[in-house]
C-alpha cells in the first residue's frame, strides 16, 4: 500500500466517523439556504421547523436510544421556555407582567446564549429528579408516568401566577432567533446527539434497547444508563424550548401540552425513531405536510371548489399520515437507518467481509429510499 | 359525622368511577400489552353520542351509546391494532396515541371545539339527606353503577367460557393460543367491553359535569393509564384496586388542601403515584417485570 493510498484511507475513514453528522448538517444548510429565497411567512415556518428539529433531536437521544416512549418531555419544553423567559425578559417588563418574583430573578437580565443555557439546565435538573422513579420502573409504565408528569406540568404551568402568569399569556421574551441562530442550533444539536449515541452511555443504552436482559448480563444497569439518556435528552429539549421562546416571544402554558406532544411525537415515528437521519427527515416532512394542512385547513379558493374552513383538520391529518406509516412502514421513513456513506469500504481479505457487505446493502437501501421521495 | 358520609360518599363514587376507567384500560393492556389511549376518544365520543340523542329518553340513549362505543372499539381494533399486533410495546402505543388524535380532530371538525352544554342525567344533581348529611343523588347513582358493572364483568371473567379464556390470555397469551384459544375473538371480546365501559364512564362523567369538549375523555382516562401502573401492570383487580385508591386520593386531597392549592389537587395525587413508584416499583399488585408478548 503506498503512502498516498494509506493518506486516502485515513482520510476516508475520517469522514465516515463524521459522515453522518456532516451530511445531516449539510441537508439543513441547504435547507437554511432555500428558504431565504421563500416569503418571509414561508421563512419563520422553516425558523421554526429548525427549533422544533432541536426539540425533536432531543427526544431522539432518549426515545430513539433507550425503545422507551416518553410522553413527558414536552414538559421540559416547557420549562425550558419558561426558565430562559424569566432570566431573558428586560427588567422593567418582568416588574410589571410578574411582580411577584424574587427580587434577584426579577432584575436579571440575560442575553440569548447564557438564557437558553439556563433553560436547559434547569430543564436537566427537574429530569434527573423525577427520573429517579420513572427509570425504575417498566418502559411501558414509564411512557404513562412520563404522561402524568406532562399532565403535572401542565396543571403547574397554568396555576402558577407568579411565575409563568398561569394561563395568560408570557409576553416580552426578545425575539432574537432568526434564520442563522435556528439553523446552527439545530445543527449543533444534531451533532450533540450523534456524539451521545456513539459515546459509551449511548451505547449503553442502545444495548438496553436492543436487549433488555443481554444488556444487564453484561452489567449495563438498565436504570442507570435510562437516567443518563433521560437528562441528557431533557437538557436538549429544554434549550430547544428556551429557543422556541425566543423564537415567538410570547407563550403560554398549553403550548407545552397535549398538541405539541403529538406533533414532536409524528415527528419523529414518522421520519423513523431508531435513527438520527429519521429525526430529521421525519421533521422536515411533517413541517411542510402541517404546513399545507394548515393552508387547507384555514380554507381554499381553488377557483371551481370552496374548500370551507375546517378546524381540526391539520391535525387529523397528522394523524392519518402517522397511522399510514405505522401500518405500512412501522420503522419509519428511513427504518431505523442512518443516510448511507457514499464510498464502499475496501473489503479486508480476512475478517468481516459478509457483514460488510451486509451494511453496503442497507446503506445502498436507505440511499435508494431517500433518492425516490425528492421531498426529504 | 355528617361531614364524614357526606365526603365519605363522594369518595367512594370518585373512587368506583376511576376504578371503572381502569378496568377499561387494564382489559385491554392484559391481552395486547397495548395502553390504549383511544380509551381517551371513545370516551370523548361517548359523551357526544349523548348530545346527538338528546331528545330520547335515558334508556334509549344508554343503550344506543354503549353499542355503538363498543362496535368503535371493535372497529378500531381491527383497522388500527390487527395488524400491527406483533409489534414492539413502543409502537402499538404510538399507534394508539395516533388512534385517539384523529378520532378527537374527526370529532373537531364535525362537532367544532367549544364547551357545549349536556342536560344528561340532570335529575340526578340534587342531593337528598341521610341522618343529617347532604348526599348527593348522583353519587349514590355513580357508586351502584360502579359496583353493578364491576360486579358484572368479574361474573362474566369468572363463570363464562370466554371470561375465562380472556382471563387465560391476560396470564399467558402465547399458552392460551396454544390451548385453543382464539386470539381474535379474545381480543374482540375485550374492546368490545372496553368499549361498553367507556361508555358508561361518559355517562356519569357527562352527568356530573354537564358539559363536553372535545378532550372531557382526557381526565378520565389518564386516571386509568396510571392507575394500572400502580396497581402493577397485568394485573386487572390492582388497576380497579388503584382506580379506587386514586378516586379516594383525589376527594381527600379536595378536602385536605387549603382553597389556595385546589387547583393543584391533580399534581399532589401524582406526586403521591411518583413517592409510591419509589417504593414498590411493580406497583400494588404487580408480579415483576411485564415482558412483551412473545
Amino acid at each position: 500500500m503506498t503512502s498516498a493510498q494509506d493518506a486516502d484511507a485515513r482520510w476516508l475513514s475520517w469522514l465516515r466517523a463524521v459522515w453522518v453528522p456532516l451530511a445531516l448538517v449539510v441537508i439543513l444548510g441547504a435547507m437554511a439556504v432555500v428558504s431565504g429565497f421563500l416569503s418571509p411567512e414561508l421563512q419563520y415556518v422553516a425558523e421554526t421547523g429548525f427549533v422544533y428539529l432541536v426539540v425533536v433531536v432531543g427526544l431522539y437521544t432518549f426515545i430513539g436510544l433507550s425503545g422507551v416512549v416518553s410522553f413527558g418531555h414536552i414538559t421540559f419544553m416547557g420549562i425550558g421556555a419558561y426558565a430562559s423567559a424569566l432570566v431573558s425578559i428586560p427588567v422593567i417588563t418582568k416588574q410589571v407582567l410578574l411582580p411577584a418574583l424574587p427580587h434577584w430573578l426579577e432584575h436579571t437580565q440575560m442575553s440569548l446564549v447564557p438564557s437558553v443555557l439556563v433553560g436547559g439546565v434547569v430543564a436537566l435538573v427537574f429530569a434527573l429528579i423525577i427520573s429517579f422513579p420513572i427509570m425504575r420502573i417498566s418502559g411501558i409504565a414509564a411512557s404513562i408516568t412520563l404522561f402524568a408528569v406532562l399532565i403535572v406540568g401542565n396543571v403547574v404551568g397554568s396555576n402558577w401566577v407568579q411565575v409563568t402568569r398561569a394561563t395568560q399569556t408570557m409576553l416580552g421574551v426578545p425575539t432574537d432567533v432568526g434564520m442563522g441562530v435556528a439553523f446552527g442550533a439545530a445543527a449543533l444539536a444534531v451533532c450533540a446527539a450523534y456524539g451521545l449515541e456513539v459515546s459509551r452511555v449511548g451505547l449503553r443504552l442502545k444495548a438496553t434497547r436492543e436487549d433488555e436482559f443481554a444488556a444487564r448480563s453484561v452489567g449495563i444497569s438498565v436504570a442507570r444508563s435510562r437516567a443518563w439518556g433521560f437528562a441528557l435528552s431533557a437538557l436538549i429539549v429544554g434549550m430547544g424550548g428556551a429557543l422556541y421562546g425566543h423564537l415567538v416571544g410570547a407563550f403560554s402554558a398549553s403550548d407545552f401540552y397535549l398538541d405539541t406532544t403529538f406533533l414532536t411525537i409524528v415527528m419523529l415515528v414518522v421520519g423513523g425513531m431508531r435513527s438520527l437521519t429519521g429525526a430529521v427527515v421525519g421533521t422536515i416532512v411533517i413541517t411542510v405536510l402541517q404546513q399545507l394542512l394548515t393552508y387547507v385547513e384555514g380554507g381554499l379558493n381553488l377557483g371551481l371548489f370552496n374548500i370551507p374552513a375546517l378546524p381540526g383538520l391539520s391535525e387529523a391529518g397528522l394523524a392519518l399520515v402517522l397511522l399510514l406509516i405505522l401500518l405500512f412502514r412501522p420503522n419509519g421513513i428511513t427504518s431505523g437507518l442512518e443516510v448511507g456513506f457514499p464510498v464502499r469500504r475496501r473489503r479486508q481479505p480476512d475478517t468481516g467481509a459478509d457483514v460488510e457487505v451486509g451494511e453496503h446493502e442497507r446503506d445502498a437501501h436507505v440511499v435508494q429510499d431517500l433518492a425516490h421521495d425528492p421531498s426529504k | 359525622m355528617t361531614h364524614v358520609i357526606t365526603y365519605g360518599i363522594d369518595a367512594l363514587s370518585q373512587g368506583g368511577l376511576d376504578g371503572l376507567a381502569a378496568l377499561g384500560i387494564a382489559l385491554i393492556f392484559g391481552v395486547m400489552r397495548l395502553i390504549n389511549f383511544a380509551q381517551t376518544a371513545f370516551i370523548t365520543l361517548g359523551g357526544y353520542m349523548i348530545l346527538l340523542l338528546g331528545s330520547s329518553s335515558w334508556p334509549v340513549v344508554v343503550a344506543i351509546t354503549v353499542i355503538v362505543i363498543a362496535l368503535l372499539a371493535v372497529a378500531t381494533e381491527r383497522v388500527a391494532f390487527r395488524p400491527i399486533r406483533e409489534a414492539n410495546m413502543a409502537t402499538l402505543l404510538v399507534t394508539s396515541f395516533a388512534v385517539s388524535s384523529f378520532l378527537q380532530n374527526v370529532l373537531i371538525m364535525i362537532a367544532g371545539a367549544q364547551t357545549q352544554g349536556v342536560a344528561f342525567g340532570a335529575s340526578l344533581l340534587r342531593s337528598f339527606s341521610i341522618g343529617g348529611a347532604q348526599v348527593n343523588k348522583l353519587a349514590v347513582v355513580t357508586i351502584g353503577v360502579s359496583l353493578g358493572l364491576l360486579g358484572l364483568v368479574a361474573a362474566f371473567l369468572r363463570n363464562t367460557r370466554t371470561g375465562v379464556e380472556l382471563r387465560a390470555a391476560t396470564e399467558n397469551f402465547r399458552m392460551a393460543r396454544m390451548l385453543g384459544v382464539r386470539a381474535n375473538r379474545v381480543i374482540a371480546v375485550a374492546f368490545a367491553i372496553s368499549g361498553g365501559l367507556a361508555a358508561a364512564v361518559s355517562f356519569l362523567v357527562t352527568a356530573q359535569s354537564g358539559s363536553l369538549t372535545p378532550t372531557s375523555g382526557l381526565q378520565p382516562a389518564i386516571v386509568g393509564f396510571v392507575a394500572t401502573v400502580i396497581g402493577g401492570m397485568g394485573s386487572l383487580v390492582g388497576a380497579v384496586a388503584g382506580g379506587f385508591a386514586l378516586g379516594v386520593a383525589t376527594v381527600i386531597f379536595q378536602v385536605a388542601l387549603p382553597s389556595g392549592a385546589a387547583p393543584y389537587n391533580q399534581a399532589f395525587v401524582f406526586a403521591i403515584v411518583f413517592l409510591l413508584l419509589v417504593v414498590r416499583p411493580q406497583g400494588l399488585m404487580g408480579a415483576g417485570l411485564i415482558e412483551e408478548r412473545a
